[in-house]
């Protein structure tokens, strides 16, 4: 019922979730696209509007030797977060952080210090707590933005990847690889509740728009999971096809369309979150091995970062083609989209 | 042995049938499934021959020290050799005792001597050949090749942890592991299409250029490892779609808890060789790829299953209460997989 009225589903995401409020609001013109990069121990910045790369924002002197990962865009859109760590994954390091960048300075104005590799993070819709999985000791954080204490970790398998907090705040899910689980917290009370499995090496999750489902990327097993957030119960299992590897994940506003990056297949999938079926298989002009993928505020533009080709793909929605290719420095890795404030 | 060769054969005809089946009904072929045993062995044979190749090199590596050298030549007797010992015998009784003495021999030595590890060498790749002759066709000779890629002590695997702690030993065995992947792929290439090929030779060059050979002073860069990874599974996904097959052990948990339940069952039925040999592979398959997963929807029983594997690797003696052990447990991992 409520994937048959996206319209209803969409007012009713944007009043349960501030990211969505203020982000869904955004034109094209007042944004900036940011892209981690892994082996250049920097932030690639692009206008939104023009393409042009307009900054590159240092996360570390040592290239090579630190890397920026997963990032997340804050509630307002205002704030860019990343995941920062070193190639030496045994060992806490201060490298091992939590990275703030303001949107509008392109500066970092926070720094966390977080436990051992940590991968990928994501806010809660107030913007007041920040979790990351820490690849290495097998756990995810959350850490308190205004203070940037640790609140606890929690034992959530093994190399765990892909985290996000759900639209209402209540709980968050963060995949491990290894395990080939999800495991699921409760947000409020602090506590893990339960471990579903899902596909084979799963990497990245999203909710819809509306917060009743999750989707759940399988590198290895070529799936995505669909998972009831009520039932905490995979209710689905799509297939993209064996030589398929999907990692990053985007959905569109209205929740009608899931975007997944193929990773090593250099190509984009697009599915109809209506059947769970993919209409299309973007591979023409595709950098390659795209993983981390990110819509425009006004979602007519995709972004892919390819980390082989050390490139950004664009992809205009209407047509689901390639319309261009940038440079974005060094092993792409993340992308995500920060907005200006108002007349920036 | 006859006694329990007679079976195999059976279950072997019956798979091949069963594979050809599900190709030509469009179904996915599952190799894993139908012949854990024979894959795994000449899995064994190819980890065995890289290390042995490994220890070949170490000559030319300065921070080969007598520890790692020593351990690299154990690891090929106590954790490669059982993997494919019976199935040996059976195929060439005198290859395996030729081959048991020779890597007996070399561990004794601390992997050093070059006229040992040579005989080792050698008798291994004859195994290796004896081996993979035996395998039920190309989805289950991919599945082979998927192993030495990405399973465990696989390219990716040694090589990651060789990057990470800068052992230039272990990436001489990674790059051994890449020499026979060549060779794995060569076998197989005559399956792909031609974007399968270029997808493959793509990914296997991309290998060639961050795995250094033995002889080499590179050192990797920071993130090799997980780039060999990402270059392993594209080839091991690619050949799945040539083949249409499933060519990795874990694609279907529950599937895979099976396969070791019924192992551990035959392991635990007789006291002989190639009993000792489903377990040594049932142990690989619940290590590597069960139990990390086990060990979070079923903690109590993954510790059950994992300590009475290494009961039953050690016991020369009574085995019931261990097997019991086992096979419940297992029983419940399996449930908790959706089996």
């Amino acid at each position: 019922m409520a994937r048959a009225l996206p319209a209803i589903v969409l007012l009713v995401g944007l009043v349960a979730s501030p990211t969505s409020l203020s982000f869904a609001q955004g034109s094209s013109s007042d944004f900036r696209i940011y892209v981690s990069d892994e082996y250049g121990a920097s932030i690639t910045v692009f206008d939104g509007k023009t393409l042009k790369q307009i900054d590159t924002i240092k996360v570390s002197d040592r290239p090579g030797e630190v890397r920026p990962r997963g990032m997340f865009v804050s509630p307002d859109g205002k704030t860019i977060w990343a995941a920062v760590s070193d190639f030496k994954p045994q060992l806490q390091t201060s490298a091992d952080a939590l990275m703030a960048i303001d949107v509008q300075t392109n500066k970092i104005v926070q720094r966390i210090s977080a436990g051992v590799n940590p991968e990928r993070l994501a806010l809660n819709p107030e913007g007041t707590r920040v979790w990351a999985s820490l690849e290495a000791s097998a756990e995810a954080g959350v850490y308190d933005v205004a203070t940037g204490k640790e609140i606890a970790t929690f034992q959530v398998g093994i190399e765990p990847e892909g985290v996000r907090v759900s639209p209402d705040g209540k709980w968050v899910y963060v995949t491990s690889e290894t395990s080939h689980t999800v495991a699921i917290i409760d947000a409020q009370n602090l506590k893990r509740v339960k471990f579903l499995l899902v596909g084979n090496r799963p990497r990245i999750v999203r909710f819809s728009p509306d917060g009743k489902l999750a989707y759940v990327s399988a590198e290895i097993g070529g799936t995505v999971s669909v998972i009831d957030v009520a039932k905490q119960q995979v209710v689905k299992t799509i297939s993209l096809g064996l030589d398929s590897r999907p990692v990053g994940m985007a959905v569109s506003r209205d929740g009608t369309r899931l975007y997944v990056a193929g990773g090593g297949t250099n190509a984009v999938y697009v599915i109809d979150t209506e059947t769970d079926k993919v209409i299309k298989t973007i591979t023409a002009k595709m950098g390659r091995r795209d993983w981390g993928i990110a819509l425009s505020p006004d979602g007519s533009t995709i972004y892919t970062a390819n980390g082989l080709s050390d490139s950004m793909s664009v992809i205009d929605v209407k047509c689901l083609c390639v319309v261009n290719n940038l440079p974005a420095g060094r092993g792409p890795n993340s992308v995500e989209v920060g907005r200006l404030p108002e007349g920036q | 042995m006859w006694a329990r060769a007679r079976p195999a054969t059976v279950r072997l005809a019956l798979s091949t049938t069963l594979a050809v089946s599900a190709a030509a009904a469009g179904a996915q072929a599952v190799p894993f499934r139908d012949t854990p045993v024979a894959i795994t062995a000449a899995f064994g044979t190819e980890r065995t021959l890289a290390r042995v190749t490994a220890l070949g090199s170490a000559a030319g590596i300065p921070a080969a020290d007598a520890q790692s050298l020593t351990e690299v030549a154990a690891a090929a007797v106590a954790d490669d050799l059982p993997l494919f010992r019976a199935s040996l015998e059976r195929k060439d009784a005198a290859l395996a005792g030729a081959l048991v003495r020779a890597l007996a021999s070399l561990q004794a030595a601390g992997g050093v001597q070059a006229a040992r590890v040579a005989r080792a060498e050698t008798l291994t790749r004859r195994a290796a050949d004896a081996l993979e002759a035996g395998l039920p066709g190309d989805a289950a000779r991919a599945t082979v090749l998927g192993l030495v890629l990405t399973g465990p002590d696989g390219l990716s695997d040694t090589f990651g942890a060789a990057v990470d702690d800068g052992d230039r030993l272990g990436m001489a065995t990674a790059w051994a592991l890449l020499q026979r992947s060549h060779a794995l792929w060569r076998q197989l290439q005559g399956a792909a299409d031609e974007a399968q090929r270029q997808t493959v030779e793509s990914a296997l060059g991309r290998l060639d250029a961050l795995v250094p050979g033995p002889a080499s002073d590179r050192q990797p860069a920071p993130g090799s490892g997980d780039e060999s990874e990402n270059d392993a599974n594209q080839v091991v996904a690619t050949l799945g779609a040539a083949l249409h097959a499933s060519l990795t052990p874990d694609s279907d948990l529950a599937g895979l808890a099976a396969t070791v339940e019924g192992l551990a069952s035959g392991g635990c039925a007789a006291q002989d060789a190639a009993a000792s040999q489903q377990l040594a592979v049932g142990t690989l398959l619940y290590t590597g790829y069960l139990s990390p997963t086990a060990t979070m929807l079923a903690s109590e029983d993954d510790a059950a299953v994992q300590q009475a594997f290494a009961s039953l690797a050690r016991s020369s003696g009574s085995r019931s209460g261990d097997c019991a052990q086992l096979t419940d447990a297992l029983s419940r991992v399996r449930a908790a997989l959706g089996g």
